[in-house]
């Protein structure tokens, strides 16, 4: 494993030496949950522990490392059956995590919602991702652990330190089709005491392909869709006070400013936007012992969403200020315990909301695990939050993991978990002016999974490895928030909890690794199968129930393969998209799509500390005409090469 | 690359099995009634996606015979936001508001004949043989204008302003010779002289004009709905003295909208929020009961007197229903995305 995953760490920015030194976790495959533990804890806790019998894919260093200073869109995507609605290549992309809305998703980075509290959603393509992220899924519904939001799931990222690291650095410069420029460095000192990071990329694109006119054939180019830049600062910091204690600092800016693509057909009005989010957090942890440790965390966003346009000009800015305490304890070898308490304050200065407002949110939680015999393990959570004027549920949460067979050469475990979530009600969805709803209730919802997990490998000490899993879900979202026409003012809409909606699906997936001396491979497929439809709904909603809800594809799968063999990387990933309807009344579809991209790269070593590697990569290679979102064209094939050198 | 050939075949089967699993579509050809059995519904699409399209009805087989004509035609979008219809002649007028474009089609069999590049069309009217004025919001920042058009080349010929954001709107030609100006966003009438194309003295009116008619009595009709007020009107006047005028209020609702008026000219009708009202043309107050409770983003009547109401629903297909001249449904079919209104051959 570590050889293989070695020769992948090169493009990580890292020399062979230090890859064996330090194996970073993110090795670990898509499907396991989380098992090596960084060694800085004072962030995000580990609530994977406590989430017995649920679902969470950690996304491989392969598809971060070959993204960098992509988005996290891109990268979630490349490998995996999530269905992103994109309005376009660098646009709006929003995530549908096993049926449900983009805002039923929440995404926190080190433990804190960076969701838009306006809006209640992240725009995945304002989101760059470096080498030194750290990015897991956890489908399903997990509202005691992430708290509003995580209803279809969450998305968690950070970015892990490690101590007694050393220096090292790499710099990487890119060129793309359609005028694509990017380029990153990163670096990073550790001792036993300090530990430093920084990642910093920078990207442009002008984005101006030519396409075929659907319908008439004719050839057009694509205007008004460049990202005139992103970029993005991350640093983290941590340091070693006294006896167990640790201070932690990190900071993550971003800034991205693009035209908005027009729809097809529509006349040019030349829309920008440009989102500015700036992060900074602080924390201490203090481990009391080997069984009890106790951690509080602060931090403070800075959210800008700025738009315009030949006629508009609506500029927005969030600020949030939140804080969290929490302490855990393995109280006996078998009861592990995590509680804790967060507050979050807003201050939105929106100019559609007529007035400057703020507002506060808190929750309590506790979390606790359970290991009655070594092939049985056990979790529950329970979280209660307190919002103004409103009385959200209480969230318990269970699960449960049993190994029904567990021999050297093989695995088995079923699982399980029952889960309740929340979405509290948007800032836009409450003081939106005029439309917005202060008698909103909160979205609640419940939801199940099942599933079976297996790996394998051969009776020697071998490097060969196989594993498989499959989930089954089901899951309801009720006072389902719709915007509808308002009757107050022209042309206006206004939210309202109108509807019921049950998800249910299947996941499966299967990958086979093997390593040998100079070679290794791996080869993966996954598959998701997903209805979402609105069981009930209020007069006032003339969308019709048991249609599958639009942009919500019935089938999504990949098929992805990698392989290291010298200096070479080669991979490739199909991502097969079923239809999606367009509409709530199932009326009308895009088609079937079909993505192959593919990377070719190769490293040399001029010494024992630098590393240079070449990446090739093609997406779109059977330059499909494709859409994600209605009448908004989609890149043809493309290339991008990027060179990469490394220190240490 | 061993492996990627073999991807990019294993991709084109993919391509096939997945498509194969996509559901049908329908196959949109059509067959066009005789003109004198045409309907048409000009549908504005959801916003901002290119689906609005001119729906056909056939008044004697009572079927849609295309939901989506002009792209069954001519296999390939309208546009985004078609807002209007107008037939001049052997020819359509297609304004087409969020393209930028006026689309001209051959009425016979609704071919793309020319189209001509203006700034938000919104609404047109022939003022003589060789002419047509459009109105056009041009945004905020300019000028709403009447565009001057050669109906022989179909080309701009110039512009006339009636204001800095006052979004022009809808446009009538009078019984004498002048044409009236609906600004949206302001408080008047734009008068203009299609002879000179020069701009008169404006005609003072409530907030938010939106809608004018002209009743065979000479007199003009316009309703007017502001975006935030509290009362909303209908005012007539005499062209000849149109600072007198009869005020009939109501309460603001967006929803106020839709003056129509019978080809005969004889009685005007008004959808509100409370209701589609019928009014003679000597009211001064609205009927105590609506002739149809319902509200319609799309009204029209035609010269049988039957009521056409058109209904939005949302990201679906709208939908008409009929009524006789008393309000009795008569039937009712399934058009395109957002309906705003009709065009009786």
């Amino acid at each position: 494993m570590t050889a293989f995953w070695g020769g992948v760490l090169l493009v990580c920015s890292a020399g062979p030496a230090m890859a064996q030194s330090y194996p970073r976790p993110a090795r670990t495959s898509l499907t396991d949950s989380v098992h090596a533990l960084p060694d800085v804890q004072v962030r995000a806790s580990r609530t994977a522990r406590f989430a017995v019998g649920s679902r969470r894919l950690l996304i491989d260093s392969t598809a971060l490392s070959q993204q960098r200073g992509g988005t996290l869109a891109d990268v979630l995507s490349a490998r995996n059956p999530i269905y992103f609605k994109t309005y376009g290549p660098g646009q709006l992309s929003s995530i549908t995590v096993r049926g449900t809305a983009a805002r039923h998703t929440a995404v926190l980075w080190n433990g804190f919602n960076i969701s838009l509290p306006s809006l209640g959603e992240s725009d995945f393509a304002t989101l760059p991702a470096s080498a030194n992220s750290r990015v897991e899924v956890q489908l399903g519904p997990a509202g005691a652990a992430f708290g509003s939001g995580a209803v279809g799931g969450a998305v968690l990222l950070s970015s892990p330190l490690r101590w007694g690291r050393q220096g090292w650095a790499s710099v990487q410069a890119d060129a793309g089709s359609f005028g694509l420029w990017g380029g990153s460095v990163e670096g990073g000192f550790s001792n036993e005491r300090v530990a430093a990071q920084v990642a910093a990329s920078a990207r442009t694109a002008q984005n101006d392909f030519t396409y075929a006119e659907p319908g008439t054939g004719r050839n057009r180019r694509l205007v008004n869709a460049a990202l005139r830049h992103q970029r993005s600062v991350a640093e983290d910091l941590a340091w070693r006070v006294g006896s167990g204690g640790e201070v932690l600092a990190s900071v993550w800016l971003t800034d991205t400013e693009r035209e908005i693509q027009p729809s097809l057909g529509a006349a040019n009005r030349h829309a920008m936007q440009r989102d500015r989010n700036r992060r900074v957090l602080l924390g201490y942890r203090h481990t009391i012992s080997d069984r009890q440790s106790w951690a509080v965390r602060g931090a403070w966003f800075d959210d800008g969403l700025d738009y315009w346009d030949d006629d508009l000009d609506s500029p927005s800015r969030v600020f949030t200020t939140q804080a969290q305490a929490e302490y855990t304890a393995q109280l006996t070898t078998r009861l592990g315990v995590h509680a804790g308490m967060e507050v979050q304050r807003f201050d939105a200065r929106i100019s559609d909301y007529g007035r400057n407002l703020n507002e506060y949110r808190s929750a309590g939680f506790l979390l606790a695990r359970y290991d009655p015999l070594p092939r049985l393990h056990l979790s529950a959570q329970l979280r209660q939050a307190v919002l103004p004027g409103q009385r959200p549920p209480l969230l318990p949460t269970v699960g449960g993991e049993w190994a029904l067979l567990d021999r050297a050469t093989q695995h088995l475990a079923a699982k399980a978990s029952a889960a309740r979530s929340y979405r509290a009600p948007t800032l836009n969805e409450r003081y939106w002016s005029p439309g917005g709803n202060p008698n909103l209730l909160p979205e609640t919802g419940m939801g199940y999974e099942a599933g079976l997990a297996y790996k394998g490998q051969p009776a020697q000490p071998s490097t060969l490895r196989w594993e498989a899993e499959i989930t089954a879900y089901r899951q309801t979202v009720d006072n389902w928030v719709q915007w509808l026409p308002a009757a107050e003012y022209a042309g206006s809409y206004s939210p309202q909890n109108l509807r019921l909606v049950r998800t249910q699906g299947l996941e499966a997936n299967a990958e086979l690794g093997w390593r040998r001396p100079v070679h290794g491979m791996r080869v993966r497929a996954a598959y998701a199968f997903t209805q979402a439809r609105k069981l009930e709904g209020y007069a006032q909603d003339t969308d019709p129930v048991g249609m599958q809800l639009a942009y919500v594809p019935l089938h999504a799968a990949t098929l992805s393969t990698d392989h290291t063999w010298r200096g070479w990387q080669a991979g490739a990933a199909l991502q097969l998209t079923g239809y999606r309807y367009t509409n709530a009344a199932a009326e009308e579809f895009l088609p079937s799509y079909l993505l192959l991209n593919a990377n070719l790269g190769y490293t040399f070593r001029p010494g024992l500390v630098w590393a240079c590697t070449l990446l090739l990569q093609g997406t779109n290679l059977a330059n499909q005409a494709y859409q994600s979102y209605a009448y908004r064209v989609m890149p043809p094939r493309a290339g991008q090469f990027s060179l990469r050198v490394a220190w240490r | 690359m061993f492996s990627l050939k073999r991807l990019s075949l294993l991709a084109l089967a993919g391509s096939l099995f997945l498509t194969a699993c996509d559901p049908d579509k329908e196959d949109p050809k059509v067959e066009l009634p005789n003109p004198s059995e045409r309907v048409y519904v000009v549908n504005e699409g959801y916003f901002p996606n290119p689906d609005g399209d001119i729906s056909l009805f056939n008044t004697t087989t009572k079927t849609v015979a295309s939901a989506n004509l002009y792209n069954s035609v001519n296999r390939t979008d309208l546009g985004v936001n078609p807002q209007s219809m107008t037939i001049i002649g052997t020819k359509a007028y297609l304004a087409v508001t969020a393209s930028d474009s006026l689309n001209v089609v051959t009425l016979a069999d609704f071919r793309h004949s020319a189209g001509l590049h203006l700034k938000q069309p919104r609404y047109l009217v022939a003022v003589s043989a060789t002419k047509a004025y459009v109105t056009q919001w041009n945004g905020y920042t300019l000028p709403g204008t009447v565009g001057i058009i050669d109906l022989a080349t179909n080309r701009l010929t110039g512009t006339i302003s009636t204001g800095l954001g006052v979004q022009p709107e809808e446009i009538l030609l009078g019984k004498n010779g002048l044409v009236y100006v609906t600004n949206t966003s302001s408080n008047f009438l734009t008068v203009i002289n299609p002879a000179t194309d020069a701009v008169q003295t404006p005609i003072a009116t409530p907030d938010g004009p939106k809608n004018i008619v002209q009743d065979n009595a000479g007199n003009i009709w316009v309703l007017c709905s502001s975006y935030a007020g509290t009362t909303d009107h209908l005012i007539r006047f005499n062209p000849a003295t149109p600072a007198t005028q009869t005020n009939i209020s109501f309460p603001n609702d967006y929803r106020n909208g839709n003056l129509r008026i019978t080809p005969a000219g004889d009685q005007v009708f008004v959808s509100l929020g409370t209701g589609t009202y019928q009014l003679p043309l000597t009211a001064t107050a609205l009927p105590a009961t609506p002739v149809i409770r319902r509200n319609f983003y799309g009204l029209g009547i035609d010269k049988d007197g039957v009521i056409y109401g058109a209904t939005p629903r949302g990201t679906a297909n709208g939908y008409v229903a009929r009524y006789t001249t008393t309000g009795t449904k008569i039937d009712s079919f399934q058009v395109g995305k957002y309906p705003n209104g009709f065009v009786f051959n």
